[in-house]
């Protein structure tokens, strides 16, 4: 079945290589990030959002919410 | 270091939530009576203003510019403010880009109705309105880019990175596609025509999907959801990975609108191939986002904001998944101008942006307001409505699609369609329009619950006014580099030649192809290498050289999205050869009645429901003719292919029938086709054209590349009035009576012309029934009528 599927296209290996290529090496990155310790210099700039009126224990390297208008 | 009080602007964050709700019902309301009409086209209530073809695209816009846009720009005011310690630059500016979007939605709610439209999929506006969303963008754009300027927190957050990129790429899109001759101040022609315009068309329509009504919502995403599941995001450097990746893909992804169409192979190639791709940064982003709630699954339970951005994020991975799927060519055939698509877009729409705006609402108004949201029980009837709303909407879209998809393609042994009555396919679908209708309305009432919640929520409380005290630092970790050492950088170099490297393989043959896989791979390693080494020198990473340089991000933007956009659309633009002949006989333009019906045809919305473009695939030659040539289409401005088959292909209609069928047809369809779910257009009856405004529509033709003589500008009206009578003398014979100058005379005569050029003979059908009470005799016949 799947000779007569392909048989009318020689070049299908090419894009099916290229798109377990893809895969591969999308399924590398995500395990890659999974895998490893989150590293340091991501670490500040990601709690970002966390920093704000409503939060003021959290300090960045650039600036700190030290006053909240309002907290529900 | 210093120190410095900052009290933000939440005055326009209240604003464009209220407008964003406020729209929201409004554009769904109309996409629930829209999908009424399909089931039962008497919901049209018999008016123009109110028919399926000229609400459809009011529907579209309201609900992507006006709910949507609303709700972006609500989200983007909000967490940019706080994201870089800094007021909005200007108040002014805040204000005037606030008012001027909503004076854009009531200007598109009042003209498109009207029938005032370009036909160009969500860029329907006419030209005075796009003037105005091009300024109002740009006041947006300075006071976004000064607020960033002035900013006190000097790292810039991956969402304002989605946010750049939806600024300078929406612009850049609009623009382009918007370009036109304006006739008057109510009419324009795209200066694109044909196969040109049909790629910058879909150019624009993906990436409007893709800029639009996915990167903000992705910013708002990395923002929101961590502060939602009070975590950090899971990784951000998948974050700053799936920006850039999906910033480069998606932009040339629009040509899987157009597969097996007259656009040239290159180009539908390069448009599947980008579209499957895109699913992979589409997942890393998908996936970074449910992994933040990793450890705080127990209340996404209990609360609602979570339950909404779990369940959005979701949705996004869904249609995520099924628009590469779509995007083959071979599902292509079987899926597009069906029903799939339609279920497609709004499991994106409904299930992606409306929940990820309600999880947003929910969480904003409350603090907006300091106050509690007023029934959380309420939220939750809301997203179990919606969510089986979406079910319900997206398997009738599928049922649908397989089937007529399926019998449209059916043939008998002898090679015959096994249905080649259009309305058979149609009339099989009805239980899914009906199924769809209850779906929406029923993601309606969950929305209008919603609604009401977030008004009793801000009516409990008080607008807050937040002021902070940030501590700012003049310039943390010293001295950072500059644009220069941006541009120089390796990690750009190594990525550019990458880039092309692989662009080669395009054209490589297969042993070349070889050896440049091989390249590109050495190099990645070489990269990588490369990388550690700096890292152990303590040079910055190719991250730490960009994250705090605005202007070179976003020159790093223009030229992602660029590539792409530059790659597939200036072949056809500068190629002189880009449509080759198949005929000796060339094309001829529209004579001036028909290019006066033409105008009637977009006005009306008949491509929202009919293309006009015959696939080179056996079942559409079967039932509709000869396939569509590239030069069929060049003096098309714009061009109408078309996206959905509601009713029949009309490419090869000229010829086809008599005019009294096409008379009757449009005044009753169903006289002719029993069980068409068309409206009848019988005000086209009563309608009168513009008989001398006709001389300025061959001039700017002209202007536009048409090869129309001064003689036969000079001659316009009379040549006008000479086709018109031919036309009335011939209803007349059948006992027809209607006025030279009626609009439904010009559309006839557009109608009788098309496909009829490049050496094509139409094929005429064989009537098979005669009736219709009280109007002589009609003709009916069983092929493509609806």
């Amino acid at each position: 079945m799947y000779r007569q599927f392909y048989a009318g296209s020689p070049l299908m290996d090419f894009p099916l290589f290229a798109l377990l290529f893809f895969v591969a090496l999308f399924a590398t990155v995500i395990v890659r990030m999974m895998i490893l310790k989150r590293p340091r210099d991501f670490e500040e700039i990601s709690r970002l959002p966390l920093v704000d009126e409503y939060d003021s224990t959290l300090v960045t390297q650039a600036s700190q919410a030290t006053e909240g208008g309002h907290t529900p | 270091m210093h120190t410095q009080k900052i009290e933000y602007d939440d005055t326009v964050v209240r604003r464009f939530i209220f407008a964003s709700v406020l729209f929201g019902i409004v554009g769904m309301l109309v996409g629930v009576l829209a999908a009424t009409q399909l089931a039962w086209f008497q919901a049209n209530l018999g008016l123009p203003y109110t028919t399926f073809s000229r609400i459809r695209p009011l529907h579209t816009n309201a609900v992507i510019f006006a709910f949507v846009g609303n709700m972006m720009f609500a989200g983007v005011y909000y967490s940019m403010q706080r994201l870089l310690k800094a007021r909005m630059a200007s108040d002014l500016l805040s204000n005037i880009h606030f008012w001027g979007w909503q004076v854009i939605i009531v200007a598109a709610a009042v003209t498109l109705p009207l029938g005032l439209t370009t036909s160009k999929e969500y860029a329907e506006l006419e030209w005075p309105i796009d003037v105005a969303i091009a300024l109002i963008w740009v006041v947006f754009a300075i006071n976004f880019f000064w607020t960033i300027a002035r900013r006190n927190e000097k790292h810039l957050y991956v969402a304002i990175w989605f946010y750049i990129s939806t600024v300078i790429t929406v612009a850049v899109l609009h623009i382009v596609n918007s370009l036109a001759l304006p006739l008057s101040p109510f009419k324009s022609y795209s200066i694109y025509a044909g196969v040109q315009d049909a790629l910058v068309q879909w150019w624009y329509g993906h990436n409007a999907v893709a800029f639009f009504l996915t990167t903000p919502i992705l910013g708002i995403m990395y923002y929101f959801l961590p502060k939602a599941a009070n975590r950090p995001v899971y990784s951000y450097r998948l974050s700053v990975i799936h920006f850039w990746a999906l910033v480069f893909l998606y932009i040339w992804a629009g040509p899987h609108h157009l597969l097996n169409t007259a656009l040239p192979e290159w180009a539908q190639s390069l448009g599947m191939v980008f579209s499957v791709m895109l699913w992979a940064p589409s997942w890393g982003g998908m996936l970074n986002g449910l992994l933040t709630l990793r450890g705080a699954w127990d209340k996404v339970r209990e609360d609602p904001v979570l339950k909404f951005f779990a369940a959005g994020v979701t949705f996004y991975g869904m249609a995520t998944l099924e628009g590469p799927l779509l995007s083959i060519k071979s599902i292509s055939a079987l899926a597009h101008y069906s029903d799939w698509i339609i279920g497609h877009v709004h499991s994106g729409a409904l299930g992606w942006n409306g929940f990820m705006a309600a999880g947003m609402f929910y969480w904003l108004v409350p603090r907006l307001y300091g106050t509690k949201l007023h029934s959380t029980r309420a939220a939750e009837i809301h997203f179990w409505l919606g969510t089986v709303g979406i079910i319900i909407y997206a398997v009738a879209m599928w049922v649908s699609s397989a089937t007529q998809g399926l019998m449209w393609r059916a043939v008998n042994p002898d090679g015959t369609l096994v249905y080649p009555g259009w309305v058979e396919t149609v009339l099989a679908i009805r239980p899914m329009y009906v199924a769809r209708a209850l779906g929406g309305g029923m993601y309606l009432v969950g929305f209008v619950m919603m609604a009401w919640n977030l008004l009793k929520t801000a009516r409990a409380g008080a607008p807050t006014r937040v002021v902070v005290e940030v501590v700012v630092a003049d310039e943390p970790g010293g001295p950072q580099p500059g644009v220069g050492a941006v541009l120089a950088g390796r990690p750009l170099w190594f990525s550019l030649v990458g880039i092309a490297a692989i662009t080669l393989l395009a054209v490589a043959r297969p042993m070349r192809a070889v050896v440049i896989i091989g390249f590109v791979l050495l190099l990645g390693e070489l990269a990588w290498i490369v990388a550690i080494r700096d890292k152990e020198k303590g040079r910055p990473s190719w991250f730490g050289l960009i994250e705090r340089r605005p202007f070179a991000f976003t020159i790093l933007t223009l030229v992602a999205i660029l590539i792409g956009g530059m790659s597939e659309l200036l072949p056809t633009i500068f190629i002189k050869q880009a449509v080759p002949p198949h005929s000796a006989s060339p094309q001829q333009p529209y004579t001036a009645l028909e290019l006066q019906g033409r105008d009637l045809y977009v006005r009306e919305g008949c491509y929202v429901c009919h293309s006009q473009m015959v696939r080179p695939l056996a079942p559409d030659t079967a039932r509709f003719g000869d396939y569509s040539k590239p030069e069929e289409f060049i003096y098309d401005h714009p061009f109408q292919w078309g996206s959905k088959r509601t009713g029949p292909d009309l490419h090869r209609l000229g010829g086809r029938y008599p005019n009294l069928w096409h008379y009757t047809h449009l005044m009753d369809p169903r006289s002719t086709t029993p069980g068409s779910n068309m409206p009848s257009y019988s005000w086209l009856e009563s309608g009168r054209i513009d008989a001398p405004l006709i001389r300025r529509k061959l001039v700017l033709m002209q202007k536009l590349g048409v090869p129309y003589t001064n003689a036969q500008i000079d001659a316009a009206e009379t040549s006008q009035r000479a086709q018109a009578d031919a036309v009335v003398a011939d209803l007349s014979q059948q006992g027809i009576t209607v006025a030279w100058n009626s609009e439904m005379v010009a559309l006839i005569a557009y109608l009788q012309r098309l496909g009829r050029d490049v050496g094509v003979v139409p094929a005429p059908i064989a009537p098979v029934a005669v009736v219709r009470a009280g109007a002589g005799t009609a003709v009916s016949a069983p092929l493509g009528g609806n």
